[in-house]
């Protein structure tokens, strides 16, 4: 679906990325990890199609991404930022809603069936157990609560491929696992292709299917979590050594233990 | 939405078309309702024909295009620069038409250059060559940040004042009247004026109208827009040339009206939310409406005197502002 | 100290003169005046000259006959007593009027410098100029000239006065608000600089043209006059055109305005004006300044619009607080009754 070929991102003298070649198809959730500054934030960039490579291509089925109108780009795939809703006044169902924006013609309304939009923004809040919020303002809510607004907006926006940067970086260890459980579930249900930067490799092991590991710009290591969360792999990326065990319930998936 | 839109639309024109009304009936002498109407359907003596159709109408007229261009270009520029500072001036325009107003009138050009629309037509391009300059000197590798831009307009503005300043100083008129060009005033411009602007207004209206769910996502910020499939540089240039134009446009006949591109959209966000769909529209109508009655008082108040209408736009704006923001409590974006 | 007293003595004979010949209309007055000059001429310490009797703020203790006595005390418009130890002979003026009046007093031969604005009669194309007071003026230039007396406005420049006696020089200021304050003031600066003679001459022609107005509209009705000397706006009571109009048979619409103002359009065609004045240049009606009022919208229903009463006056004369101030009023006075005008 997704295929990087050879890219590179420099900004001004500093190189960012180099040569990284990446393909991601069908449905699967990929993700992508590595310490801080190791470009993991721009390989999402690039993919996403908000900023271009300085040297390499990005293709979208089999399409330059970047000859993609910004809202057929928008209908393929969605983007959940890492930093929460900004305090503008809106309310839940408003900003819900704003993800039916590539769809609609300019005078606001969609074409195909009578009233989509209503259908599937009222859908997602019930899914998302936002009904008792739904005329609240965004303002008012807590950091969870706003995610799972976000969320609920980049599942109104229908996208085939879902990119999500740091998700749960502001979120307590329950929010978080909540995040990625319906992550997941909307993923197997639609048959999506996820791709998701997260900081926490616990996580990481446990809701990916392959893993994207970063280090100075260049991928060091992708494969499944079982081959990527390995001590002598993280050691030579992270500079510090863990335990790695298997999950005591779950089979083949690796979990960090710190050790000093 | 279609409701609230019903609902305060419906009761802003409501109060437009009340306010146009009364303000046609009141002026130097009172002139009744019905005789209003009646000279309005050509059967008035002539006198209140001359007073009622050939100076009152025109003005109010033109009082209310330049008071919907106004707001409505503040609420675009809101909109795109999400600043709570932004209004139709930010960027620069007054100034750039202010140069070209004070240039004509330096020189005694008010009807060398096209006829009697010298001051108008200079006025509108120098005022929108100020914006290109200003976005020239902010763009950076095809894109523009809006703390740039801003920055950028700041420079650009001091620079013209220090012009316009200079060209007051050598203007040796007792009255100068660079100085009250700028003030703003809507009074005397005949019929023409508003015939000039009228179709820059109502372009810049309709496309500012398709623009407002585009302005919605850019209250999230520029990213969350674009993930949602805004063109990001393409809205932000429609919209801020849209503005401009509309801006420039009511500057150049009407001179530099403060303070209402900036408390119109604040007002309407106060009332009805941040929704840029219903924001645009209603600025439209409550500008005019602002407008109007700043001139009603500009040419009411100290009969037979004018005051300058820039002064009673901010001497009116400036405590009832101060006034809502107190109060207000429902989605203040500042 | 011979030539002098034979200076002296030959103005007195030639003020002499002019009096019989003015005196020859009514012989008691020609003769009690013929007595009391003889009288000065003989004894030089007498009372004060019946002439300058409308002369008030000078110290007339050391005034007598023609010649002015120095060190002399004058009190100006800024309320400053300015004294004159001798006869100014160096002089500057920054402001139109008082440049009319040194010139039209004879003494356009003793002025240093002029503002930029000075521009009547046309020797003053020939001065240095000091700049204005709304662009600033030059007082660097205008120290280094040395003058003995610098006139200006007091009221349009008292804190210019008071830059310049601050660097030590001496000003004189006048702010006539009527036009016998403008003959009043003529007189006052023909004695600073000992021109009196031509003072007399000067203030008695526009004596006379006041009085030739005067009678023509005696009888007249007066007409309702508009006068938009600046685009959009016109002036009330306080301003000295207001008594121009007044005095030349006219009523200005706004009389019960004070000061300048803009103009609401609607009122003056309430006011519905018989003569429009506007100020256009010393050539007369330009066309287009008269086209700007006459097809601005409304203003085809007033009176002096229809019966094309709308007529340009010379901005400079009639703003300008000086000697031509009489002129102007003829030229409105015809301006306003042309019916009556020879």
């Amino acid at each position: 679906m997704i295929v990087a070929t050879n890219i590179s991102k420099q900004y001004e003298q500093r190189q960012v990325l180099a040569s990284i070649d990446l393909s991601i198809a069908g449905s699967e959730i990929v993700g992508i990890i590595g310490p801080n500054g190791s470009g993991k934030s721009t390989l999402m960039k690039l993919l996403s199609g908000a900023e271009t490579p300085t040297t390499g291509t990005v293709q979208l089925h089999d399409k330059s991404i970047s000859t993609y109108k910004q809202k057929e780009l928008a209908k393929e795939i969605a983007v959940l930022q890492q930093d929460p809703l900004p305090s503008v006044g809106f309310t839940v169902r408003e900003i819900v809603e704003m993800g039916r924006y590539p769809y609609q013609s300019w005078l606001g309304t969609e074409q195909t069936s009578k009233h989509p939009e209503q259908d599937i923004v009222t859908e997602t809040i019930n899914r998302l157990h936002l009904q008792h919020l739904e005329q609240e303002l965004v303002d008012h809510l807590s950091g969870g609560e706003k995610q799972r607004v976000a969320l609920a907006k980049v599942i109104t926006q229908e996208p085939k491929i879902l990119m999500l940067d740091e998700p749960t970086t502001f979120l307590d260890i329950g929010y978080q696992l909540q995040m990625m459980e319906i992550v997941k579930a909307w993923q197997r249900e639609k048959q999506l292709t996820v791709v998701v930067i997260l900081h926490d490799l616990n996580i990481a092991s446990m809701y990916c299917d392959r893993l994207v590991l970063l280090k100075q710009g260049t991928i060091k290591k992708i494969g499944p979590p079982a081959s990527v969360i390995d001590a002598d792999v993280i050691a030579s990326v992270y500079e510090t050594r863990p335990i790695v065990i298997n999950h005591p319930k779950l089979a083949h998936v690796p979990q960090i233990i710190l050790d000093k | 939405m279609t409701k609230k839109l019903l609902l305060y639309g419906g009761g802003a024109t409501l109060l437009l078309l009340f306010s146009f009304i009364l303000s046609l009936s009141i002026g130097s002498s009172m002139i009744p309702i019905n005789d209003v109407w009646s000279t309005l359907l050509g059967k008035g003596n002539e006198v209140t024909e001359a007073i009622v159709i050939n100076v009152r109408l025109p003005r109010i007229t033109l009082a209310i295009l330049v008071g919907s261009a106004l707001a409505v270009a503040g609420a675009g520029f809101q909109g795109i620069l999400r600043n709570p500072l932004a209004d139709p001036y930010i960027l620069g325009v007054s100034s750039g038409a202010s140069v070209g107003a004070a240039f004509i009138i330096l020189f005694g050009l008010q009807s060398a250059l096209f006829g009697k629309y010298s001051i108008p037509v200079v006025a509108f391009i120098t005022g929108v060559l100020t914006l290109f300059v200003v976005i020239k000197i902010a763009m950076r590798n095809g894109q523009l940040q809006k703390e740039t831009l801003i920055l950028s307009g700041v420079i650009v503005q001091a620079f013209l004042g220090s012009f316009i300043s200079l060209m007051v100083s050598l203007s040796d008129t007792v009255l100068n009247e660079i100085i009250f060009w700028m003030m703003g005033s809507v009074t005397m411009r005949g019929w023409e004026y508003p015939q000039m602007m009228a179709p820059y207004l109502l372009i810049g209206i309709i496309i500012l109208l398709t623009q407002g769910r585009a302005l919605n996502l850019f209250a999230l910020g520029e990213r969350q827009a674009l993930h949602l499939g805004v063109a990001i540089e393409r809205t932000k240039m429609t919209v801020l040339i849209t503005s401009t134009l509309l801006t420039a446009a009511a500057v150049s006949v009407a001179g530099v009206v403060g303070f209402v591109g900036l408390i119109v959209p604040h007002l309407i966000r106060l009332v009805v939310g941040p929704d840029y769909r219903l924001i645009i529209p209603l600025s439209v109508v409550v500008g005019s409406i602002y407008v109007l009655w700043a001139d009603t008082i500009a040419r009411m108040a100290l009969m037979p005197k004018e005051i300058p209408l820039g002064v009673v736009t901010a001497l009116l704006g400036a405590p009832f502002f101060a006034y809502l923001l107190k109060k207000g409590k429902k989605g203040i974006n500042l | 100290m011979s030539t002098t007293w034979k200076q002296a003595s030959t103005l007195v004979l030639a003020f002499l003169l002019a009096l019989f010949l003015v005196g020859c209309n009514t012989g008691d007055n020609a003769e009690s005046s013929d007595k009391e000059t003889i009288q000065d001429n003989t004894t030089q310490e007498t009372e004060e000259n019946t002439e300058e009797s409308t002369d008030t703020q000078e110290d007339k203790e050391q005034q007598s006959d023609n010649q002015t006595t120095y060190p002399l005390t004058v009190t100006d418009a800024t309320g400053e007593e300015v004294t004159f130890d001798s006869e100014p002979t160096k002089l500057v003026s920054l402001i139109p009027s008082e440049t009319e009046v040194l010139f039209a007093l004879g003494a356009g031969e003793e002025v240093l410098a002029v503002d930029d604005y000075s521009d009547f009669p046309k020797e003053t194309a020939d001065l240095p100029k000091l700049g204005s007071t709304y662009s600033g003026l030059n007082v660097e230039e205008l120290i280094a000239l040395q003058p003995d007396v610098v006139f200006i406005n007091a009221g349009l420049q008292a804190d210019v006065a008071q830059e310049l006696r601050d660097q030590g020089l001496t000003v004189f200021g006048s702010n006539p608000g009527s036009i016998t304050d403008v003959i009043e003031s003529i007189e006052t600066i023909g004695l600073i600089l000992n021109n009196q003679e031509q003072a007399e001459a000067v203030t008695k022609e526009m004596t006379e043209k006041i009085d030739y107005v005067k009678e023509k509209v005696a009888n007249a009705e007066p007409k309702k006059v508009y006068a938009e000397f600046s685009a959009g706006w016109s002036f009330g009571t306080g301003d000295f055109a207001n008594d121009l109009i007044t005095l030349a048979g006219g009523e200005n619409i706004f009389a019960d305005v004070e000061g300048w103002f803009e103009v609401n359009p609607e009122e003056v065609i309430n006011r519905n004006p018989e003569v429009i004045l506007f100020t256009s240049g010393e050539d007369g009606v330009t066309e287009d300044n008269k086209e700007a009022i006459t097809t601005r919208d409304g203003f085809e229903v007033i009176d002096a619009v229809k019966n094309d009463q709308v007529i340009g006056i010379d901005s400079n004369k009639a703003s300008r607080v000086g000697p031509r101030i009489t002129d102007s009023l003829i030229e409105i006075f015809e301006a306003i009754h042309p019916e009556l005008a020879e």
